[in-house]
């Protein structure tokens, strides 16, 4: 209680004080104005009954008599009184004047009055009468000081019982607060919401119902939403983690797995068989990677691939896995065989892909997809169409915005607006070009890459053997020299020779805790202008490192 | 902004404001007197400090600052007692019940007992008439007369009445707010018994030495009043707040003249006006009166005495000189005009002869006064009737002959209780003045005092200032 009195005098105490001055003061002065009234009306009143005592005392010349009359006729706010009589023939009056009172002046704080002073019609003299406000007040405070120490105390009772209610509301919010706040520093976020209702309940039944108890309870059931998805959110987190781990961790086995049928004797059909299932099982990993990337990361950095091998490899893969679609055929076009864009070749991959399984998908019967590659004018382009049934023309517009799909049960929508967002991260565009019963084709523009330098050198590091070994064969196979680092020390006791423009790409994870970014960093603080990380992990990893590319697994000459 | 400046501002020195305004606030009610709070006079020195001699002036004046009397009579009407918690009398005026404030002290040593009363009480009212029963009863003094005694609240206003205490060496205490501190030849010392922030501490009396006196131009004194109005010192005029005050003193011939018809033709012919110019040379204010009593005294009357003059030249032979006892040093030229101007107007063979003041007090009572006229100023610090009219009364009065019935009035006038009966029998006695012209009044004194101006309770016109309580003084 002592609190809740004390917080309404530290909220109010101005407003109280002004409160109680302002009465005092007008209740002063007001009482003050009626004192001089009432001493004025006295006066008056008292030199009416006396007028004819006085006359007789004046007339005979009587001084003490006539200031004994003068002191009846004044009153207890009349601070001195002077008679000026008349002059007349035979006035038996020895003094100019007659004065009773206090002599004490106080020119500026006094009122000077004059009444004529009059018996049965004849003015004997003039009264003039001093009334001094600063005895006036003092009178009239002595006189209201009680009511004065009541009003204080009235005005601050009245304060306290006008405020409590409020502050009451206050004191409850600021608990429902600090217990909010000490749940969340405890980390027990989820029992807010049944916290923040427990606290609403315990408000004064005025404010239940009232736009501010609506707010705190939707506040509550936001909270306890955002308790959840905090909550989602670390599963997914972990299961993000997880993921990309086991995506980071199988590309090396695949990329040797790979490189290791290519060397096998096989039947084409057992060949692309085991090519396309290592594709897929890359691919796979690739999605993990791509969907359990952080939001809002940024995403896997382009790089310049030459375009018709990555079509060609996804379209094997397609083909196989329609071969059961009867008259379903599928096709590449090249124009540019050694037509290179900035991309990020997976990504591109799963686009095609995407459009593919979207054409086959949307076909009733026999049909043909199409997938042309040409370059003009510094452009790439990639078409993937095909003679189905085509796309009305409403729907045509909307397509490639987010979540919207056409004839494709259980589509998400997502696959054409991830296709044009990709293609117009690479500096490119998408377009949709269709027509109900003329078939639908899907053409994605890309800025045609640069001729890359020359790169028949490169430096590896790597703990892996098998991607020692996978590395050698390609370089072997595209007649470039490969220097290959097992651990950092080798690599360390060689860099020294190495010229500073080699590329060099540097795993990840380069085992005993060694970290291949650190290497990269130490790199490039020695000089070295190439740097790339040969890792699964995703470029977001590496964001603070602009000047490091990053790739996978896979050797640069493939 | 500068609307928000100043808001920010005021705020801000709100505390500061608020301090001005309680100070300026308090100032209205506080000011300070003299710094060292002490009330300076210039006088004459009593010799001793005693209700007994409260009849000379320069006692009076201590005395009204060391004892209270046992009532006051401030407005003229009414009794007021500072020194009894409550008292009651019974409506005939013949018993009285004093219970004193046994709270009050003379000194540290003595206090005010309801023993001391008693015995006090005693001891003036037998003074008063020796017809009285007195005793205590619980703890009030109980005294009761056997025949109405309509005076004796009057009697009791007397500061010779007042509660003492011997101290020794000529000094008593009384249960006023001062006690005698000091007294030596020059200065006469009073402190207050309990300090107050407000008012003076302490009276000191200077003796005054003349119109030299250094102290005139002395701030630290406070009242001047005692000494000679053409004495007072210009600057006092200026900075000190004045007051026309009627003082008891009365100024009046007495005319000792055997001779029933020459007296009356002096008494009637002699100017009034003309005599008092003569007299007192230089300006003077004179206040009329009718009679030998001042205005404020029962009986008295405004105005002129009444004269009537027959206007016939006297012979010479007819009479012998008729001696004009002159007692002042400063009118030798005026007065001898006068006389020289009554002769040729009168045939009034009137003969001025200058005495030394001391010389003529001697014979002023002893038979075969050598003198025919003679002014007598009469001054008195209460309005008793007696005071002025015992001119004619044997072995204290200014004549050589007495008239009787004048005697046995005021014989009677002594005895008398009821101021009513007293007021009549004066009348009595100043008709026979007139008409026996055996008095002829010449003047009632108005003076000029002079306060400081520090004083904020100066109230006047409640009976006679004739001087001031100090310690009822606040500044």
């Amino acid at each position: 209680m002592l609190k809740l009195f004390g917080r309404i005098l530290i909220y109010n105490w101005r407003h109280y004080a002004l409160a109680v001055l302002v009465f005092i003061a007008f209740w002063q002065a007001f009482s003050a104005f009626s004192a001089i009234r009432v001493a004025d009306d006295k006066l008056l009143t008292a030199m009416r009954q006396n007028a004819a005592y006085f006359e007789k005392a004046f007339l005979e010349g009587d001084v003490f008599e006539t200031q004994r009359i003068m002191w009846r006729i004044k009153n207890e706010n009349i601070k001195r009184i002077t008679f000026h009589p008349v002059q007349f023939e035979g006035s038996r009056w020895i003094f100019k004047e007659a004065i009773v009172g206090n002599l004490y002046d106080r020119p500026r704080a006094q009122l000077n009055k004059s009444v004529p002073f009059i018996s049965n019609g004849a003015e004997l003299g003039r009264l003039e009468y001093v009334i001094d406000l600063v005895d006036v007040n003092a009178a009239v405070f002595m006189q209201n000081y009680v009511l004065f120490v009541t009003v204080v105390f009235f005005f601050l009772g009245l304060l306290i019982l006008s405020n409590m209610g409020a502050i009451q509301t206050l004191l409850a919010i600021e608990r429902s607060v600090n217990e909010i706040n000490s749940i969340t520093d405890s980390g027990q976020g989820d029992i807010i919401r049944d916290s923040i209702k427990k606290n609403i309940a315990s408000l004064p039944a005025g404010i239940i119902g009232t736009p501010f108890a609506q707010m705190t309870a939707r506040m509550s059931d936001a909270l306890g939403q955002a308790a959840r998805l905090e909550s989602e959110l670390a599963v997914s987190k972990a299961v993000s983690d997880m993921a990309a781990q086991v995506a980071h961790d199988i590309r090396s086995p695949l990329a040797a797995l790979g490189a290791a049928a290519k060397g096998l004797a096989l039947p084409e059909e057992k060949r692309t068989l085991v090519d396309g299932s290592i594709a897929r099982m890359q691919g796979i990993a690739d999605d993990l990677l791509q969907r359990y990337r952080a939001p809002g990361a940024a995403a896997a950095r382009p790089e310049t691939c030459a375009l018709a091998g990555l079509i060609e490899q996804v379209l094997a893969e397609k083909r196989i896995q329609h071969k059961d679609r009867a008259g379903v055929k599928i096709e590449f076009y090249s124009d540019a065989d050694g037509v290179k864009a900035a991309v990020d070749p997976k990504e591109l991959q799963r686009i095609i892909s995407n459009l593919v399984n979207n054409s086959v998908e949307a076909f009733a019967g026999p049909g043909t997809v199409a997938v042309r590659l040409a370059a003009t004018d510094g452009k790439v382009l990639i078409e993937v169409k095909d003679d189905g049934k085509g796309i009305p023309a409403e729907i045509l517009g909307r397509l490639g915005a987010k979540g919207e799909t056409h004839g494709k049960a259980g589509g998400t929508g997502l696959g054409l607006y991830h296709a044009r967002t990709s293609a117009e991260s690479w500096g490119g565009s998408l377009r949709i070009e269709s027509a109900p019963g003329k078939g639908t084709s899907v053409i994605m523009e890309l800025p045609a890459a640069a001729k890359p330098a020359a790169g028949l050198r490169a430096v590896l590091l790597d703990d892996d053997l098998l991607v020692h070994m996978n590395w050698r064969m390609a370089a072997r196979a595209a007649g470039a020299d490969l220097k290959a680092f097992k651990t950092a020390e080798e690599f360390s006791a060689a860099a020294e020779t190495l010229p500073r423009d080699i590329p060099v790409y540097i795993d990840s994870e380069l085992g005993d805790g060694v970290k291949g970014e650190d290497i990269a960093k130490d790199l490039h603080g020695r000089g070295f202008t190439d740097l790339t990380m040969a890792t699964g992990h995703g470029a977001e990893k590496f964001a603070d490192l602009p000047w490091l590319k990053v790739n996978g697994k896979e050797p640069p000459w493939q | 902004m500068q609307k928000h400046s100043l808001r920010k501002t005021l705020f801000a020195n709100r505390f500061f404001a608020c301090g001005l305004l309680s100070a300026a606030f308090l100032c209205l009610f506080l000011s300070g007197c003299s710094k060292q709070r002490e009330w300076g006079v210039l006088s004459v020195v009593p010799d001793s400090v005693s209700t007994k001699n409260a009849k000379q002036t320069a006692v009076y004046y201590v005395l009204i600052q060391t004892h209270e009397p046992i009532f006051r009579q401030s407005d003229g009407q009414n009794y007021t007692s500072q020194i009894l918690k409550q008292w009651h009398r019974s409506v005939d005026y013949t018993e009285y019940s004093f219970c004193p404030d046994t709270t009050l002290k003379f000194n540290n040593k003595a206090r005010l007992t309801l023993r001391s009363f008693y015995e006090h009480v005693v001891s003036i009212t037998r003074k008063y008439t020796p017809e009285v029963l007195i005793g205590e009863n619980g703890s009030c003094v109980v005294v009761k007369f056997k025949s109405s005694r309509k005076g004796y609240l009057g009697y009791l206003t007397s500061y010779s009445n007042a509660p003492t205490i011997d101290t020794g060496g000529g000094i008593e205490d009384g249960l006023g707010q001062f006690s005698v501190k000091s007294l030596t030849a020059d200065k006469l010392v009073l402190e207050r018994k309990t300090p107050i922030s407000n008012g003076y501490n302490k009276v000191v009396i200077y003796e005054y030495k003349g119109k030299t006196d250094p102290r005139l131009q002395s701030r630290d004194i406070a009242d001047f009043n005692m000494v000679n109005s053409g004495d007072i010192p210009e600057w006092v005029k200026k900075e000190y707040v004045p007051f026309v005050n009627v003082e008891l003193t009365v100024g009046s011939l007495v005319l000792n003249i055997p001779d029933r018809e020459l007296r009356l033709r002096v008494y009637n012919c002699l100017n009034v006006a003309e005599l008092r110019k003569a007299f007192f040379p230089g300006p003077t204010e004179f206040g009329d009166i009718g009679n030998v009593l001042p205005l404020g005294v029962p009986g008295a009357r405004a105005g002129k005495p009444r004269q009537v003059c027959d206007g016939k030249r006297m012979r010479r032979s007819e009479t012998g000189e008729i001696l004009f006892a002159n007692w002042r040093r400063d009118n030798y030229a005026e007065m001898a005009e006068f006389a020289k101007k009554i002769r040729k107007e009168t045939g009034i063979p009137l003969t001025v002869v200058n005495w030394e003041p001391a010389k003529l007090v001697a014979r002023l009572h002893k038979p075969n006064r050598p003198y025919s006229l003679v002014p007598i100023i009469m001054n008195t610090m209460r309005p008793e009737l007696s005071d002025f009219l015992f001119y004619t009364i044997k072995d204290i009065g200014y004549l050589d002959f007495e008239p009787r019935e004048i005697a046995a009035n005021y014989k009677r006038l002594l005895l008398e209780d009821n101021p009513e009966k007293k007021e009549a029998l004066a009348k009595e006695i100043i008709k026979e003045f007139e008409e026996e012209g055996l008095v002829l009044p010449l003047y009632q004194n108005k003076k000029v005092l002079w306060y400081p101006r520090e004083i904020i309770n100066l109230n006047v016109g409640k009976g006679f200032l004739e001087f001031p309580v100090v310690s009822e003084l606040r500044c």
